[in-house]
């Protein structure tokens, strides 16, 4: 959640929105539009559709709100609205691209022995082409996993949190963010090695 | 433990996330293990870089804009949401297996609806009335008198042709 705003502050919004407040709604898109706007960038990878998609979760948001029971729970309703506008957007695309990791896979596997060379993120330089990296890698991901990730890493949400965007278990949400933090960490070595 | 059980924790202790009852064993891993506390470091720096603020691109402008013309005027649905956005969306997958039974319905119905020895007499029937119409012609080419009924290209009302040697009858 944006740092400028508590709980219960969000809980007034929410209501002011479900009660026809046009401010309200400025306000609410004013905190999350930036997050979600990003979230949709990460997960689709382009950013005509992000803008698209972005629109289409906050009009959504001003359409839906009243069937909202909790406010409190907004932020993760969001977040599902967007997942889901992002998803339907994939399938309507046929773009969804399924890659299946099995827990048998001998690459996968090979990947834990860590041979990595001490990879130090840090010191490469923050350029266009690790992002370019991440969002290649983000795009072969199963999106189960790179929903989770994205959320996890770039979004800084917590687990439970996720949980409640994605509707799996802590468990589950755990593992995949493993597995996708694997995936991104193996090509990011590919990378130094092409550099080295 | 072992060190591929213990990572998906090391991978929630980077983001904050290891419950509490997993704290002491892991740390106590950590501690032991250079391969898993490499792995850890790792995963604290992805994070560290990933979450830099500058990575975070700011929404455009026009943005709200056009969530505000969108509220004013809600657009009237395009033929493909009206039509096309109520079927269930297909996976390619499903898709082949849709367009193969279409082919295979398509077969079936031309090989039922229209036999082939049926076709084979129709064709043969006509072939038979030109070839007769043909030999007519050639052997009489000034008179060109038939009975209609013969002539699977002329009507009744069609007048005859004049034969250029006058009179009316059977030819030369």
């Amino acid at each position: 959640m944006p740092d400028e705003i508590s709980q219960s502050e969000l809980r007034e919004i929410v209501r002011s929105l479900q009660n026809g407040s046009e401010e309200a709604f400025l306000k609410l898109y004013q905190l999350y539009s930036k997050p979600i706007y990003n979230f949709i960038w990460r997960l689709i990878g382009s950013t005509e559709d992000a803008e698209d998609l972005t629109q289409d979760t906050f009009l959504k948001v001003y359409h839906e709100i009243r069937n909202l029971r909790d406010p409190g729970q907004f932020r993760f309703w969001l977040y599902r609205i967007a997942r889901n506008e992002v998803y339907q957007k994939l399938r309507r695309a046929q773009k969804a691209t399924e890659v299946s990791i099995d827990d048998e896979e001998v690459s996968y596997y090979s990947f834990l022995a860590d041979n990595a060379h001490d990879l130090d993120p840090e010191r490469l330089v923050l350029s266009g082409e690790i992002n370019d990296i991440v969002a290649r890698t983000l795009r072969l991901m199963s999106p189960k996993y790179r929903d989770v990730f994205v959320l996890a890493v770039f979004q800084k949400m917590s687990y439970e949190d996720i949980t409640k965007v994605v509707g799996r278990s802590l468990l589950s949400v755990k593992t995949d963010i493993y597995r996708a933090r694997l995936m991104v960490k193996e090509a990011l070595n590919e990378y130094l090695k092409t550099r080295a | 433990m072992k060190c591929r059980d213990l990572r998906p924790h090391l991978s929630a202790l980077a983001d904050g996330n290891l419950e509490a009852k997993w704290r002491s064993e892991v740390e106590r891993h950590l501690g032991a293990c250079d391969g898993c506390a490499a792995f850890y470091r790792q995963q604290v720096a992805l994070n560290r870089l990933f979450q830099k603020e500058e990575l975070l691109v700011e929404p455009p402008q026009h943005l709200w804009q056009g969530i505000q013309a969108r509220l004013r005027h809600p657009s009237q649905p395009t033929w493909r949401e009206r039509w096309v956005g109520h079927l269930p969306a297909l996976q390619p997958l499903q898709l082949r297996y849709a367009a193969a039974a279409l082919f295979v319905v398509l077969v079936l119905g031309v090989f039922l609806f229209f036999p082939s020895g049926e076709r084979d007499v129709e064709s043969a029937k006509l072939l038979a009335e030109l070839e007769a119409y043909s030999l007519e012609v050639r052997g009489n080419p000034f008179l060109v008198e038939r009975r209609p009924d013969q002539n699977p290209f002329f009507t009744f009302e069609q007048p005859l042709m004049e034969n250029p040697f006058g009179g009316s009858g059977s030819g030369p």
